[in-house]
């Protein structure tokens, strides 16, 4: 079943086109990136997906419910982690996640069985118990992605997810993900991180000027622009 | 030095900002515009007062205190009526504040050297600053009179006349009117009495809606700068639902802070008049029958005012709230807002509405916030129907600027809406 599909998407600022006709579609399971310079169109094709933007043209669904006609909807399947996030600083971690379990679900089991999974995947521990001011950059990012993860939702859109991390905390955090979507959910993602884009994704799209100007596996792509790593193919097709 | 004039400059461009300079530039303007209106207004109160007068002795006698008043730049008018109450009605039809009443035998009681009494009828419409200096043109009519007569009378050496009344030989007996309801008392005791319960409430009013202004602009703006907001948009709740909870959120925060400057100004007020603010000196029977007490539905309908304008003004105070991207420019943002609460509050303070040309007379009827100061003066003076029609606008107006907002929400414009004050650079 398609997680995701996007079909034909425009999205103009005035007289910009900053997404171009833009079409792919994400599987359950799958991690599909979408790769680019700054000002490509990445963030804003995140957006639109994540529901804060609406296109110019063009249309999304998530497992066939189209996101315009029926957002509230589509936002009980998706969960979104953008580039420059924060929280709440003067909550808790713990209050933090409470708060957002709320959001989720209504039911008080279940908002249990969130909060317990957001604390195992924050790796927090006993931090959660303080404020939220008081925690490093990497630890709010740590918090998010547990944020992100915590409904277990169809789709988890991530933007930069490692950005302002360590070596050690990214590595935690993309193996995170790589098993959660092992276990089903299907994962759209923004990076500049190459490395990190090859260890994750199962596809690849590479856009430049709001156009994909590439779609493959990271193995097809490679040999498609008979390229060492994804970085070369990147350069190349940029360029 | 150097680097600490270098480090002075650096200080002073930190500081002066155009989120600073803006707010000061239009409340520049605003003052000036206040300033232009007040400045009109004390020019009429210079212009020659116009006196009315019912007499009710002989044609004679009324001539003359015509006369006394025309030498004074008075504009005396000889009413023709055969009643107080018939020219108290014709008064009240061509908006006039006051009346003489000149009676029976006083020109032949003057000329035999007898202390008199003129009778003053005072209508109350207002509480104004200025509309208190419009009741004082009889005051100053009586002390022209007793000027004249006392120099009639000393000069006439009239020296067995007791000094207290050879220096003011005309007494007056003071009604105040309010409504249909009439008592005998001086216009000074209502004023203070009305200004002692008053004085406090246009002044929470406007810092009341202000906080709340501030507190729900500021609560849109740090979601932006804190970078919360797309994760709350992108999230399973219904954006009517976001902005209801921001806004009842402001708004209850609001409220304490009205109640605890409440508190806060009773103990101001009872310093000030070294006792209970309702002290009335042993008058209540005589306010009371001049109907100038507050009732529970005067409460009520004041109450519903200032909870329509705090309304108002925050969901006004959401929509800019969108525009701006950071905690530092909701100042900026909000000075239109201020302004809207500022006019009315300086109006309504100094100056009685009815009095002002049609056109600014309608300008402050349309600004939503005018209502609760005006309903802050309407309750003591019984008019409660202009002040419910005031709080049905005030809803239409929070109604629509929360559609506004409601779209606002559910569009782009809620990320790409904003006021860029950051200094455009090379």
């Amino acid at each position: 079943m398609k997680a995701l599909e996007v079909k034909n998407l425009v999205k103009n600022y005035k007289e910009v086109q900053a997404v171009k006709n833009v079409s792919f579609e994400i599987s359950e399971k799958e991690i599909f990136a979408v790769v680019g310079p700054n000002g490509a169109g990445k963030s804003t094709i995140l957006k639109i997906v994540a529901t804060i933007l609406s296109p110019t043209s063009g249309e999304v669904f998530i497992e066939n419910e189209n996101i315009a006609k029926n957002s509230d909807k589509a936002r009980k399947m998706i969960s979104y982690l953008p580039e420059e996030a924060g929280a709440y600083k003067n909550l808790s971690g713990n209050d933090y996640l409470k708060f957002m379990a709320a959001i989720y679900t209504d039911y008080k089991s279940k908002q249990k069985e969130y909060l317990a999974f957001a604390q195992e995947i924050s790796g927090l521990k006993n931090r959660l118990k303080d404020k939220i001011k008081t925690y490093s950059k990497g630890m709010v990012r740590k918090l998010l992605l547990a944020r992100t993860v915590m409904s277990r939702p169809k789709l988890a859109i991530l933007d930069e997810p490692t950005s302002g991390l360590d070596v050690i905390n990214a590595f935690e955090i993309r193996n995170i993900i790589k098993k959660l979507a092992r276990e089903g959910m299907a994962v759209l993602l923004s990076s500049h991180n190459m490395l990190e884009i090859e260890f994750l994704s199962d596809r690849v799209a590479l856009i430049d000027k709001g156009e994909i100007k590439a779609i493959g596996t990271p193995q097809e792509l490679k040999t498609q622009n008979h390229a060492q790593n994804l970085e070369e193919v990147f350069i190349k097709i940029a360029l | 030095m150097n680097k600490f004039l270098i480090l002075l400059k650096k200080e002073i461009k930190e500081l002066i900002t155009i989120q600073l300079v803006l707010p000061l530039i239009i409340m520049v303007l605003l003052f000036s515009f206040i300033g232009n209106i007040m400045s009109k207004e004390t020019a009429k109160m210079f212009a020659p007062q116009p006196i009315f007068i019912l007499n009710q002795d002989t044609q004679e006698a009324g001539n003359k205190i015509s006369e006394i008043l025309k030498t004074a730049n008075f504009k005396p008018e000889i009413l023709e009526a055969s009643s107080v109450d018939e020219a108290l009605t014709t008064l009240k039809e061509k908006n006039n504040p006051s009346l003489l009443v000149i009676p029976l035998n006083f020109g032949k009681n003057m000329n035999n050297f007898k202390s008199q009494q003129l009778l003053v009828y005072k209508i109350m419409k207002n509480f104004s600053i200025m509309s208190n200096a419009k009741y004082s043109a009889p005051d100053k009519a009586m002390v022209v009179i007793n000027t004249y007569y006392s120099n009639e009378w000393i000069q006439k050496k009239k020296t067995s006349i007791e000094p207290e009344i050879l220096k003011n030989p005309i007494k007056s007996n003071e009604f105040v009117i309010i409504g249909d309801k009439q008592a005998n008392i001086p216009l000074s005791a209502v004023l203070g009495y009305i200004q002692k319960q008053t004085t406090f409430i246009p002044i929470i009013l406007f810092i009341v809606i202000i906080i709340a202004a501030q507190m729900v602009a500021m609560a849109v703006a740090s979601e932006k700068e804190n970078k919360t907001f797309e994760i709350l948009l992108s999230s399973p709740i219904n954006r009517k639902t976001i902005i209801f909870a921001k806004l009842l959120a402001a708004g209850l925060v609001a409220l304490l802070f009205a109640g605890v400057y409440m508190i806060g100004m009773n103990y101001y007020m009872k310093g000030i008049t070294g006792g209970s603010i309702s002290n009335s000196d042993g008058l209540e029977s005589v306010f009371q029958s001049l109907g100038i007490v507050i009732t529970p539905l005067s409460y009520i309908l004041l109450g519903l005012s200032l909870f329509m304008g705090i309304l108002v003004a925050l969901a006004m105070a959401m929509i800019l709230g969108i525009m701006a991207d950071s905690i530092k420019s909701v100042q900026a943002v909000i000075t239109p807002l201020m302004i809207l609460v500022l006019l009315p509050y300086l109006l309504v303070l100094f100056l009685d509405i009815n009095s002002l040309s049609p056109l600014i007379k309608y300008i402050i009827y349309a600004i939503p916030f005018s209502h609760p100061f005006l309903a802050s003066q309407g309750v003591f003076l019984g008019e409660y129907v202009p002040i419910i029609y005031g709080i049905i606008y005030q809803f239409i107006i929070f109604m629509v600027f929360v559609l506004i907002a409601t779209k606002i929400f559910s569009s782009d414009k809620i990320i790409t809406l904003k006021i860029n004050f950051s200094r455009k650079r090379q």
